[in-house]
């Protein structure tokens, strides 16, 4: 039966692909987001993470109907740490798990908290770029003053002292503390581009008119800094999985016995001599998540930026 | 040149008072204060209340901020529960170890980026280029704490080349001569800089590249090439010399990465430094420590950003005559 329900997501995974190939491959003349997939197309390295990431989002997606084993409950005691075989593939850990649904289910949870915590670092670093950038003079000098101190200071210690101080985190306020701690990049990149579009004609001419600033912003200032936004945010989401995993990896992340990837890789940690498949494949699993954003992140910026080709 | 300097240093002290302004607002926003527990037991009230009136603790909170400012404005950065001594006394045993691992890991990684950055931009387009940027990008990926156990389970268990742990052999080192005990550091150093070097050069490799193609497009390089200069003196008297500058100013930008990945990979081998000390506090719950780091981590990151601003100045005679 178990065959049958990953023969099923292997196809779903094809399917998606195909459907995005043949997306990508759009009639001659064709502009815009069609286009801009075609150009993405066209780096060998970027498909395969695109179809790296639509395997991973669509078998961590269905893990409680894929995975072979409870990820929490606790097998028999002459089971820990046990070697991979055909009924634990990734083994067992200390306690008797099986790795491998622990994996597929903690790839879920760190998926989700990342794509989470992104997408709260975009509303606040666009946000904070916008407002900086468009309204200029003291205000900017401020606010970016203060995001050169965030800069300052290595995310993983202010993540820990953030930890420390506040645990046991929920898992809500862990997403949020992420997400918060993620956006001063953004916020330099979508001010740069403000500062570069807030003295064209158009917005001018807009401002002529008797547009209001809301207007300005939302008309002509937030759909051109909307590529630079994008691909921050899919290379943030890297970071954002690994910072999650380490946080985890600490013990002030994901709550015990939840699984996430880092989880997994602590629980791994004392026993890495004798047994270290329990701190490999999830570790794998980070490797690839990261990879694939990273090289995601470099195709999409060629494909929506042409002027920017990386040579 | 000294205005440079002058005005660096301006904006350095703005950002650690920023930094440090919000190392107080974490400490104020957390529940309880550093002194309710120790060790998971609640400590006696008439010495809490003893270190709340030493810390300020028991005053209105923008007297607890000119307080705290002034405290660390003259080093007292507050007293660590778990070692029993104030976090200074701590922080000069431990903070040396990281500048050590610090500075051979930014040695290492530059070496390595600089390195590939010109292999790649030499060989562009090649098996040689995409297949070195893959591998740095590969490693960039790694988390640094998955990176430094896969080290320590390939290069110290499966293959015992290099110790664990530590930073000397415990059992063997007192009756070391001066040569073996300096021998035995260095096997100690190699996986922990080596880990911090590997996943740090990516950047470094990918900048140096692109200023490289850059530079092969200026007219002097085509000049140089019609008059028939080799391909191999360009890229080393024209190219790389105007490509290497633009490199330094990455020194600023790759240690709070370094800094950071120093914690859990201190952790990992053992290495008894700023890193491992934050790392243990997160178990302690020592709060002392854990805001002290942040407040040491980014005043570390300004003065490496203002050093290799300075060195940039140096080095280029066209920002030194400003």
């Amino acid at each position: 039966m178990l065959v049958l329900r990953w023969a099923a997501a292997g196809t779903l995974v094809v399917a998606i692909c195909a459907a995005l190939w043949r997306a990508a491959h759009p009639p001659r003349g064709a502009t815009g987001a069609r286009a801009a997939l075609a150009r993405y197309a066209a780096h060998p390295s970027a498909v395969l993470a695109l179809i790296a990431l639509v395997s991973l989002y669509v078998l961590s997606a269905l893990a409680p109907w894929l995975a072979t084993h409870d990820p929490i409950a606790i097998l028999e005691r002459t089971l820990s740490n046990h070697a991979p075989s055909r009924a634990f593939l990734f083994g067992t850990d200390y306690a008797g798990r099986d790795v491998f649904s622990r994996v597929l289910y903690g790839a879920r949870i760190s998926l989700s908290i990342a794509l989470l915590a992104t997408s709260i670092s975009v509303v606040v670093g666009t946000l904070w770029g916008v407002t900086a950038g468009f309204y200029g003079g003291r205000l900017d000098a401020l606010m970016m003053r203060l995001v050169d101190a965030f800069l300052a200071i290595p995310r993983i210690v202010l993540l820990i002292a953030v930890g420390t101080l506040w645990a046991p985190l929920s898992m809500s306020a862990l997403i949020i503390v992420l997400g918060l701690t993620a956006w001063f990049d953004t916020s330099r990149l979508v001010r740069a581009e403000v500062l570069s579009i807030k003295d064209r004609e158009m917005v001018v001419a807009a401002r002529a008119l008797g547009a209001t600033d809301l207007a300005i912003v939302k008309r002509h200032v937030l759909p051109n800094v909307l590529t630079p936004v994008i691909v921050a945010a899919t290379l943030g989401v890297a970071g954002v999985i690994i910072n999650e995993a380490a946080l985890s990896f600490l013990g002030i992340g994901v709550p015990d016995p939840t699984p996430s990837l880092g989880n997994i890789i602590r629980d791994g940690t004392p026993y890495l001599a004798s047994a270290w498949w329990v701190a490999l494949f999830p570790g794998i699993t980070l490797v690839i998540t990261a990879l694939a954003y990273n090289l995601a992140g470099d195709g999409l910026r060629d494909a929506m930026d042409p002027r920017q080709v990386d040579r | 040149m000294g205005r440079l300097l002058a005005g660096r240093i301006l904006q350095g002290l703005a950002v650690v008072w920023v930094v440090a302004t919000l190392t107080f607002a974490l400490l104020h926003s957390a529940p309880g204060d550093p002194f309710s527990y120790q060790s998971g037991r609640r400590i006696d009230p008439e010495i809490r209340a003893h270190w709340r009136y030493v810390y300020c603790l028991d005053r209105p909170l923008s007297a607890q901020y000119v307080c705290y400012v002034r405290s660390i404005a003259s080093g007292d950065l507050g007293y660590s529960i778990s070692k029993q001594r104030p976090v200074r006394d701590v922080l000069i045993d431990y903070v040396p170890r990281t500048l050590e691992l610090m500075f051979l890991g930014l040695c290492a990684s530059f070496l390595i980026g600089i390195t590939l950055g010109v292999l790649q931009a030499r060989h562009r387009g090649t098996v040689v280029d995409w297949g070195s940027r893959g591998v740095s990008l590969l490693f960039y990926s790694m988390p640094d704490f998955w990176l430094a156990l896969m080290m320590a389970l390939v290069f110290a268990y499966w293959i015992p080349l290099f110790p664990i742990s530590g930073i000397e052999d415990v059992v063997a080192a007192p009756t070391y001569g001066w040569w073996q005990h300096a021998g035995d550091h260095l096997r100690h150093l190699v996986l922990p800089v080596a880990t911090l070097a590997l996943m740090t050069t990516a950047a470094i490799a990918r900048f140096q590249r692109a200023a490289m193609l850059d530079a092969i497009g200026l007219d002097f390089v085509v000049t140089a090439r019609a008059k028939g200069v080799s391909e191999g003196a360009i890229v080393r008297h024209h190219v790389l010399r105007n490509a290497l500058l633009p490199v330094i100013t990455l020194a600023g930008v790759t240690l709070p990465s370094l800094l950071g990945g120093a914690v859990l990979v201190e952790l990992i081998f053992s290495w008894p430094g700023m890193g491992y000390l934050t790392a243990m506090a997160v178990e302690s719950r020592d709060y002392a420590i854990v805001t002290s780091s942040v407040l040491i981590t980014s005043v570390l990151v300004v003065v490496g950003t203002i050093a290799a601003d300075l060195l940039y100045a140096l080095a280029d005679p066209r920002v030194r005559a400003q």
